[in-house]
């Protein structure tokens, strides 16, 4: 009525977490808002989605942006700051589960699919198709490490840069590129089907 | 190679439409917002808000500005003490006063007729 505006909504991710260095909660909780759900659908992919688990990681991760609030550099994009300890986070829990990805790998190369095919025009008309190629993109996903899965969510998902992701896993931009085209070629072998040029 | 995989364009119209169905667990906020009240309850910064003020006035630097700013404050405290003091004390002098005359008077009266 006046013009006013809601001011924490407008805020930048930046000044939110200056914010909460100061003690404000709303700014926490504006924060919260924004990214709960993309970091739920994060640890819900990255951990063989199980949705008792991501809520235990989504808790998590909050309580460490609350405690390493002060030591975040406000230059730096929030949305890479988070991720990264998102993914060392996923990098934990691999490691304690010592996830079995070479032999996983191996299956992979060794394996091909051998059913029916589909264009890619239909992946992207028929929902009943869509649905099923997602889950079944993820069902392979799985079998990856880490450092494969977290690039292509990070790039297909959340629209991040080369660059940004290069920073997020702490490896050059060139091994995010190859490990992205690792990725694809072994998901489009596998997923064969959905996929005719593979033949 | 590449003309094999699955393209970005289709990755990029796909992936950001998955949706498992899956929210965040109201009960997590709750348990957020309670770690940021005690966190912040027993930060140090909260806890020891005064410190750096006190600890700035007792330095030497703008001694002059401190101690008159300190000798004006106390003198206003001694004004106002003195004000509301002498209140007190006359209406008390005045009620003695009045008693030990009277009995004075009534001495001298009956010592007059004696």
């Amino acid at each position: 009525m006046f013009g006013f505006r809601n001011k924490k909504t407008d805020c930048s991710d930046e000044e939110l977490m200056r914010q909460i260095t100061y003690g404000n909660q709303d700014a926490f909780n504006t924060l919260y808002n924004r990214y709960s759900n993309r970091l739920l659908y994060y640890f819900y992919r990255m951990l063989g989605s199980s949705n008792e688990k991501a809520q235990d990681f989504l808790q998590d991760i909050f309580i460490k942006l609350l405690d390493k609030a002060d030591t975040f550099d406000t230059a730096r994009k929030f949305s890479t700051w988070i991720f990264s300890i998102a993914h060392n986070m996923c990098k934990n829990e691999y490691r304690n589960l010592e996830n079995k990805k070479t032999t996983v790998l191996e299956y992979i190369e060794n394996t091909v699919a051998d059913e029916a095919y589909y264009s890619q025009d239909t992946i992207s008309d028929n929902p009943e198709i869509i649905k099923s190629f997602i889950t079944d993109v993820f069902t392979e996903l799985d079998l990856f490490d880490e450092i494969h899965k977290s690039a292509f969510l990070m790039r297909y998902r959340e629209g991040f840069s080369m660059k940004e992701i290069s920073q997020m896993l702490n490896i050059s931009e060139g091994t995010v590129k190859s490990r992205l085209y690792y990725t694809k070629q072994k998901l489009s072998l596998r997923l064969s089907k959905y996929n005719p040029q593979t033949n | 190679m590449e003309k094999n995989n699955f393209s970005d364009e289709i990755l990029n119209r796909v992936i950001p439409g998955d949706n498992p169905g899956i929210e965040p667990n109201p009960s997590i906020i709750h348990r957020l917002n309670y770690h940021f009240l005690m966190k912040n309850s027993s930060s140090p910064v909260k806890r020891n808000s005064m410190l750096p003020f006190f600890g700035s006035f007792m330095m030497i630097k703008s001694f002059g500005i401190k101690a008159g700013l300190a000798s004006a404050i106390i003198a206003s405290f001694l004004f106002v003490n003195r004000i509301n003091n002498h209140q007190v004390y006359s209406s008390g002098m005045d009620t003695c006063s009045r008693q030990s005359l009277m009995v004075d008077t009534n001495y001298m009266i009956k010592d007059s007729c004696k």
